[in-house]
């Protein structure tokens, strides 16, 4: 492990019934990177992030979050420490409002049990929760939305309550299931932005996207998957030439 | 359940033994078919509470009407093969035990035949695991569901046909039987053939053992407790594999 | 109105009509329904908020009814005491079994609910010396308080209603917490919620367990007032009686159950010429509200967000 990466993904593996959905990927990313992963559809990728997040196990190969063996910890265990992710098909909780699905997100920072909920002892906790969320749905400029239910807002919207949900818990790294997918371009380049901003902040993000031009111009560095194989890695530019890239994107 | 009560109403109309076993197996079968057409297709956002909720709605009906046609009596139906008892290795039983051991023998191969080695039981599998993307190479996955409605009720009539002979037909008997093959599965492990006739013989022989040593009243009580210590052990059955879910 | 507030407005109405009615026969029929609410608001939290079925929670009952009077009767145990006593049990009982049951879904979870059910159900007729087998235990001393003895149907009457209020509130502070919130988040996205860092299987074992809870302390003042309990009324029925309540009532609503439950358990005491058609009418409202309104009855009601 290389000093100063914050996640080093070591010879993954996952087969579904002989078909290997990843094939012994290996990268990294560096602390304060914002680091894409792309690839056509069925590349793996979605796979590689549910193995990063616990909710597969791998086959073989090792996730490493700050030095520290992700396999080890239950999915999760990994909010606390610093890891969090949004989902490519929305994942918000339809009978509650967007407050509370934000505030879901910080639910490991919450003594929860219904001795707690009984006697209300967390009063004091709850109400720092909900000024995070506020605070965090300024940041991403929702609060108008906050009393509604994931039903009642456009799709943009719902996309950005997904990035508050998993930013509440003030990460350290921040994974991002295709966060594009389905937005206009006013939504897109507003994302784009919040992106950034949320990298201004110090957080390291690994992004799914397979908007080629978007990844170029959000990212520092990308790695391209293909039938489960890593296929290319470097900056944008090198890679937007890289001959292997056309071939996988174009289907030779 | 059905399948038993329908054989007893058919062998008591006279109905010739091997007309009745086909004439059951078809009704019930078709009655799983219209039961996916009528009900479960209809099922407005169907989330998988809302179908199990579907499923038990309907065991409780077929259930009670059962119970209002046939009484709540036990009736009995005479065995299908000409003579009374079998002896093997000294051991006397009653020539029904053969039938059902035949029966489940061959219908354990021709299901293990369709869903491994035909077309369509591979298309069975992949509905199963992926609808969606079936739907995307052109298969018609409500097809394949409505068929597989039209086979879980057709097997099940035929086993509750050949068992009612042992086991007597009455409105009830479905529910003991369900639950056992439920149990067997789990212990052998789910979606794994061998798993499930495995399953099934621990299940049977454990049962039988502690209907010997300890009481014959207990021995629904243990086939539950066997599955719950083998979840407790190792959750995917014996033979299982761990199986994973999508986001 | 909020939710809370229009639940305790008809428990007070149900409590005040106790001055009101008469006939004993009703007033039996009303405590009875009530206990039966406990019972159904207990699985709600279970089945409506965390989405997980259990078709054994008769089973349950049964505990909490047979545990206590036997400790009562055996052990001359103080007949409260003996009821909470039971209902803690049942409450571990719950959890043991509760754990590795849990980790199965769908359909194969209300098979395996179901056959804890059976289980229960088995004993309780086979084990006669301790229960009576299927004959049933009788001699269960009556409930009191210093010398005031719950003798007839309205005191318990009365104080049933306020065991139904004492468990509603629990209800709704379980339901509008962070905990609670997590098991909407389990119903809905499982996989999503151990993203966020819910740890669903625990929270649904101690769920399970809270709803056994529940459903055996229900079943202890079910014993001691009737004085009298046998086999047939834990039955498999019984426990698909629940789930028939809390769907029809409407998963996620606290006052829905309540009202259906009431209604529901008292009907086929009015309506006796339905006897043997019961369970169909049952399994026929299971499927017309699976099928048309997923939601139940009381999803047609809306009511103010309860918001921090």
């Amino acid at each position: 492990m290389e000093k100063g990466n914050i996640l080093d993904i070591d010879r993954a593996t996952k087969s579904f019934g002989g078909i290997k959905a990843v094939d012994g990927v290996s990268f990294s990313v560096k602390k304060g990177q914002i680091k894409a992963l792309v690839g056509p559809n069925g590349a793996g990728k979605t796979t590689l992030f549910n193995i990063i997040t616990g909710l597969y196990r791998a086959d073989s190969g090792d996730v490493l979050f700050e030095g520290k063996k992700l396999f080890s910890y239950k999915p999760h265990e990994l909010v606390k420490l610093g890891i969090s992710r949004t989902f490519q098909n929305i994942q918000l909780v339809d009978t509650l409002t967007v407050k509370e699905n934000i505030a879901l997100g910080l639910h490991s920072k919450v003594k929860s049990n219904p001795i707690y909920a009984i006697f209300r002892l967390n009063r004091k906790q709850e109400k720092e929760v909900f000024e995070k969320v506020n605070k965090v749905s300024k940041f991403l400029k929702i609060e108008e939305y906050l009393n509604k239910f994931p039903n009642q807002v456009p799709f943009g919207i719902k996309r950005l309550i997904e990035i508050a949900r998993a930013l509440v818990s003030e990460p350290d790294l921040l994974l991002l299931d295709e966060p594009a997918a389905g937005l206009n371009e006013d939504e897109t380049e507003f994302l784009l932005k919040s992106i950034f901003r949320v990298w201004e902040q110090g957080i390291s993000i690994l992004l799914i996207e397979h908007d080629m031009e978007f990844v170029t111009n959000c990212s520092h560095s990308i790695v391209v998957m293909d039938s489960g194989k890593k296929i290319a890695e470097g900056l944008p530019s090198e890679v937007m030439n890289d001959y292997r890239v056309v071939k996988a994107y174009m289907g030779e | 359940m059905l399948g038993g009560m329908l054989q007893f109403y058919f062998i008591s109309i006279h109905v010739p033994l091997v007309a009745s076993l086909f004439l059951v197996s078809l009704i019930v079968g078709f009655l799983g078919y219209a039961i996916h057409f009528v009900f479960v297709k209809n099922t407005k956002n169907p989330t998988e509470l809302s179908l199990i909720i579907l499923t038990i709605g309907l065991a409780m009906v077929i259930r009670g009407t059962a119970m209002l046609i046939f009484g709540k009596n036990a009736h009995s139906v005479g065995q299908f093969l000409p003579f009374e008892s079998v002896t093997v290795f000294g051991l006397t039983f009653s020539s029904q035990y053969l039938v059902v051991l035949v029966g489940a023998l061959i219908l354990a191969g021709l299901l293990f035949y369709v869903l491994n080695l035909t077309n369509f039981g591979k298309v069975m599998l992949a509905a199963s695991q992926n609808p969606l993307a079936c739907s995307i190479f052109g298969i018609d996955v409500e097809i394949v569901k409505s068929v597989s409605f039209f086979l879980s009720g057709f097997l099940g009539a035929v086993g509750g046909s050949i068992i009612v002979p042992i086991s007597f037909a009455k409105y009830n008997i479905g529910l003991m039987m369900g639950l056992k093959g439920f149990s067997a599965s789990v212990v052998g492990g789910f979606g794994n053939n061998i798993g499930a006739i495995v399953g099934g013989l621990i299940i049977g022989i454990s049962e039988s053992l502690s209907a010997g040593y300890i009481s014959s009243s207990y021995k629904d009580a243990v086939a539950f407790f066997i599955m719950i210590i083998v979840l407790f052990i190792k959750p995917s059955g014996i033979f299982g594999s761990k199986d994973v879910e999508r986001v | 109105m909020k939710e809370s507030t229009g639940t305790y407005v008809l428990i007070a109405l149900f409590f005040f009509s106790g001055f009101l009615i008469k006939n004993p026969f009703i007033l039996n029929m009303i405590s009875i329904a009530a206990l039966t609410v406990i019972v159904v608001m207990g699985l709600n939290l279970l089945l409506g908020y965390a989405g997980q079925v259990s078709l054994g929670h008769a089973g349950f009952v049964a505990l909490g009814a047979y545990v206590s009077s036997i400790l009562s009767i055996k052990f001359n145990l103080n007949p409260w005491l003996s009821i909470l006593i039971s209902s803690l049990l049942t409450f571990v009982f719950a959890m043991i079994i509760g754990f590795p049951t849990l980790k199965l879904k769908g359909h194969y979870l209300a098979m395996a609910t179901l056959a804890i059910g059976e289980i229960i159900y088995i004993f309780a007729n086979n084990l006669v010396d301790l229960t009576g087998g299927h004959q049933g235990l009788t001699g269960i001393p009556m409930l009191s308080v210093g010398n005031f003895v719950f003798d007839n149907e309205r005191k318990f009457f009365f104080f049933v209603w306020l065991v139904v209020l004492f468990f509603t509130f629990l209800s709704f502070r379980i339901v509008n917490s962070h905990f609670g919130r997590a098991l909407r988040a389990i119903h809905e996205k499982e996989l999503a919620a151990l993203s966020f860092g819910v740890d669903v299987h625990l929270y649904k074992v101690v769920i399970f367990s809270l709803s056994a809870f529940y459903a055996a302390l229900a079943g202890g003042l079910y014993a001691f007032y009737l004085g009298f309990i046998s086999p047939s009324s834990f039955d498999l029925l019984k426990s698909i009686n629940y789930v028939v309540m809390v769907f029809v009532g409407g998963i996620d609503s606290i006052f829905g159950s309540l009202i259906i439950t009431v209604v529901l358990a008292s009907l086929p005491n009015i309506l006796t010429f339905l006897q043997d058609y019961w369970p169909i009418v049952n399994g026929l409202l299971l499927v017309v509200a699976a099928i048309f309104m997923p939601k139940g009855l009381g999803g047609f009601i809306r009511w103010k967000r309860e918001i921090f």
